[in-house]
């Protein structure tokens, strides 16, 4: 995924994020870097702040104090905001209400055509998008005819199409049934391996963040802890306080340990990131089953 | 349920007037309304009717579609028939029944303005049987292209797109909603006047809120997604004048001189 | 309350181009008194056969026939005054909580709403009154705080909650719940199906709940039930479906628990197959006691 060793830039810089909602403090003293290339996931429950901290990255909310750069623009002046939404786009979460276009190729098209760009030039990124999303068959559809999969595909089409640096996805699985999730995920990871892309992933879904490069946790408007997946994901700490659970895996392999009847042999020190590396672990204990 | 009614009435089929730009259709029924009521002659009746059969044939729709197309409206002209038939009082008794009577003048003026009535109806929906609503709109926003100074067209363009867009969606919450209210038992669409309108509040305020909401996510995924009206924006799908659209306006054009002509001297 | 349903089929907008079969040919016994999970993909029938259950529909072929202590059919053909009489009585007792149930709410405040259901019952106003009291209690929202605000200015979770007890006030005997954790996060999904768990215990219901959470709702499931392209593909019990799953009959994906012992079992590390398991495989907890060698 990219040269690791290269010099990597920081294309979303917050420092030191403060917002107010009226009264509300929605966001305190948040501190982040977001190099090219990575992936990175904001780990939250509902109402920590995650998604009000992704909209100040397209400037679509502006901090009250502190300051958001994208690739070195102030979101504070206005005469970025052009500049800053064709480098960051966005999948919201409600795949109903962000869909424009009257079909498929038409909702496609409406991003290209608010950055200007000429027919020609859009026609060929049209192609291009439905090809990598696998848009062929539906390319004619109207919205009402898709399902919640396909219409988030069709977003993540359509922000393709205008080419941004990051693509940053607000809970966009949140409202998805298994099948619709497993869609928009594998296209995550398409973009991730096969175009290094830069995407930062907004989510309360701990599976989501266990591939990730680099994980983010928010609770109560604060960053309060960030790392690896294998940092951040350990038997110590307390994940549900922030409304937040270990993956299944790490669950299971901790009740495993703790109900491990000859307890000389326990090892804390394995974190199962998945189901396999959790039988794995298993199978080196002498399990007479 | 209610989510599987179709959008206008469009037919999606292969026609000589599928075929149109639809600013061609757009300006020669404009020029037709404005032949059908100009008309007094005879002939000229008898011209407006071939064009009537003439269109009818080119659309390749079915009597069906037609009939399904019209049928709401039908109603307004035979109520203005009868409202000539039995108001009218001029040229000679035909048939009188108690304070009921009927005047040839009558006859022949109900029998004119239901037949234009009609013409219009015809015209009007065999335009949106033979364009799909996009197109229609995209045909508005185009001719109204020049007015922009004045108007904001692009807007208005763009919301009736975003407003067609959603029926289907509306019609489905709103199938879902009638569901979810009956089924705490609010009887909807059942009852006295008075009930009825109670049990519509359940209804609107939720479906009122939905499409607030609905408002405001959009305009935050279009501003995402780089919309600020129409400064520096392209329009990919161009639409272009052929020989047939030509040929069509032309006709229609020379017609309308002609019955002005007629009219003026 | 027993529902079975005997040849039913149901076609949307018969005899127009749009035209559309939903469920074909279904019959199933759901048992009264059993928590029944209901799987199966979008467009797979599963809805439509809830609204059926709930009279929202009517068969376009077969019946539904509901056997508390007396036996009442739901026919797909005219029925009398009478018969529909007792059939209206049949759905006032089932309770039905829609998907995204927050999207309901529409009066001035919350003791207002939840009292909507029973209000449209004929309920007596101080039986109302109690009934709002014990749905709000049930869903953990206290009357004190939260009977007079607007349900507009809540969080969604307690919009959700007010949904809830708004069912819950008409004081149901069978219970459906159409993805009742869609949208929520880890934490407020595990509290919210024990919360509906607890009163389907308590108010002895038969519920039918569909929900695509298999890890949250494997614990409290009693019966399967699996729709699949507008016909039912499996129904069973726990015992029934972990055969089902480990001679690889259905499509659906186990728990992660039964996920975890397949595994365990293809590696030879569990010499027993999966269905006399079904005991430690009631939780997390108790396969990992199991493994554990307590």
């Amino acid at each position: 995924m990219g040269d690791k060793t290269a010099a990597r830039y920081a294309i979303i810089e917050a420092d030191q994020v403060m917002f107010y909602y009226g009264d509300n403090i929605a966001l305190s003293n948040i501190s982040i870097d977001i190099t090219q290339g990575q992936h990175v996931v904001i780990l939250g429950a509902n109402g920590s702040g995650k998604s009000t901290i992704a909209k100040h990255f397209n400037a679509l909310l502006t901090p009250t104090k502190g300051d958001i750069l994208v690739k070195k623009m102030n979101t504070k002046d206005a005469n970025n905001t052009w500049e800053i939404r064709k480098s960051v786009g966005m999948v919201f979460q409600n795949p109903e209400n962000q869909i424009i276009g009257a079909t498929v190729e038409d909702d496609i098209i409406f991003g290209m055509e608010n950055i200007g760009l000429s027919t020609e030039e859009i026609a060929k990124r049209l192609e291009q998008v439905i090809d990598m999303l696998q848009l062929q068959a539906i390319r004619k559809k109207e919205p009402y005819q898709l399902s919640g999969g396909q219409k988030q595909r069709v977003a993540i089409a359509g922000i393709l199409a205008m080419e941004p640096d990051v693509i940053i996805f607000d809970e966009a699985t949140s409202m998805l049934d298994p099948e619709g999730r497993n869609e928009v995920l594998k296209a995550i990871a398409a973009l991730i391996n096969e175009h290094s892309a830069t995407i930062i992933h907004i989510t309360h879904d701990i599976e989501e963040a266990i591939v990730a490069d680099y994980v983010l946790i928010m609770s109560a408007g604060m960053l309060v802890t960030e790392g690896t997946p294998e940092q951040i994901f350990t038997y110590q700490g307390n994940l549900e306080a922030y409304g937040l659970q270990l993956p299944f895996s790490m669950q299971f392999y901790k009740l495993f340990l703790d109900a491990k009847a000859d307890s000389s042999t326990v090892n804390y020190d394995t974190i199962p990131m998945n189901i396999d590396e959790l039988v794995d672990a298993l199978c080196k204990y002498s399990l007479k089953m | 349920m209610l989510d599987q009614i179709l959008i206008g009435q469009y037919v999606a089929i292969d026609s000589f007037l599928h075929r149109l730009d639809p600013r061609t259709k757009l300006i020669a029924m404009f020029l037709i309304v404005v032949n059908i009521f100009i008309v007094a002659e005879t002939y000229q009746y008898l011209i407006i009717m071939s064009l009537v059969v003439l269109v009818f044939l080119l659309s390749k729709i079915g009597f069906k579609h037609l009939y399904r197309g019209m049928r709401p409206i039908l109603w307004f002209v035979y109520f203005t028939f009868f409202l000539h038939v039995l108001i009218n009082k001029d040229g000679e008794l035909l048939w009188q029944y108690g304070f009921l009577s009927v005047y040839s003048e009558g006859i022949i003026q109900g029998f004119i303005i239901s037949f234009r009535l009609f013409v219009l109806i015809f015209f009007s929906t065999i335009l949106t049987l033979t364009t799909a609503p996009m197109t229609l709109t995209q045909g508005i926003e185009e001719l109204l292209k020049p007015l922009r100074r004045l108007i904001p067209v692009h807007e208005i363009a763009l919301m009736l797109t975003i407003s067609i867009r959603f029926i289907p969606t509306i019609l489905r919450e709103t199938d879902k909603l009638i569901k979810a209210q009956t089924a705490r038992g609010g009887s909807i669409g059942q009852g006295s006047i008075l009930k009825r309108v109670k049990h519509v509040i359940p209804l609107v305020v939720p479906l009122l809120i939905i499409s607030f909401k609905r408002a405001e996510e959009l305009a935050i995924a279009m501003e995402a997604r780089g919309y600020r009206g129409s400064i520096g924006r392209t329009k990919y799908r161009q639409l272009t004048f052929n020989a047939f659209d030509q040929l069509v306006l032309l006709i229609m054009i020379l017609m309308t001189s002609l019955t002005m002509f007629v009219l003026f001297s | 309350m027993q529902i079975q349903f005997e040849n039913v089929s149901y076609t949307y907008m018969p005899g127009t181009p749009f035209e559309e079969v939903a469920l074909e040919n279904v019959s199933c016994t759901i048992p009264s008194g059993m928590f029944v999970t209901v799987l199966g993909k979008t467009g797979s029938g599963k809805t439509t056969a809830l609204q059926l259950i709930k009279g929202l529909l009517k068969p376009s072929r077969g019946r539904i026939i509901y056997t508390t202590s007396t036996e009442h059919a739901y026919k797909c053909d005219k029925q009398s005054k009478q018969e529909k009489q007792q059939l209206n009585a049949i759905w006032s007792s089932i309770g039905y909580l829609f998907q995204y149930p927050e999207h309901q709410l529409f009066e001035e405040t919350v003791e207002r709403d939840i009292s909507y259901g029973p209000r449209n019952l004929g309920v007596t106003e101080g039986a109302i009154k109690s009934n709002v009291l014990e749905a709000m209690e049930a869903v953990g929202l206290s009357y004190e705080q939260f009977a007079e605000r607007s349900p507009f200015a809540l969080s969604g979770g307690q919009m959700r909650r007010v949904a809830i007890a708004g069912v819950l006030a008409s004081k149901p005997q069978t219970m459906i719940l159409d993805e009742p954790m869609a949208g929520l996060d880890p934490i407020s999904k595990t509290k919210l199906i024990d919360m509906l768990y607890q009163q389907h215990l308590a108010n002895n219901w038969t519920t039918i709940c569909v929900s695509h959470h298999i890890d949250e709702i494997w614990q409290h499931t009693d019966h399967f039930l699996i729709f699949n392209n507008k016909r039912i593909e499996f129904i069973g019990s726990k015992q029934q479906i972990l055969q089902a799953w480990q001679q690889r009959q259905i499509d659906i994906e186990p728990p992660s628990i039964v996920k975890l012992a397949l595994l365990l079992i293809d590696k030879g590390i569990i010499k027993r197959p999966l269905t006399e398991l079904s005991n430690e495989l009631q939780s997390s907890e108790a396969f990992a006691r199991y493994l554990g060698g307590v």
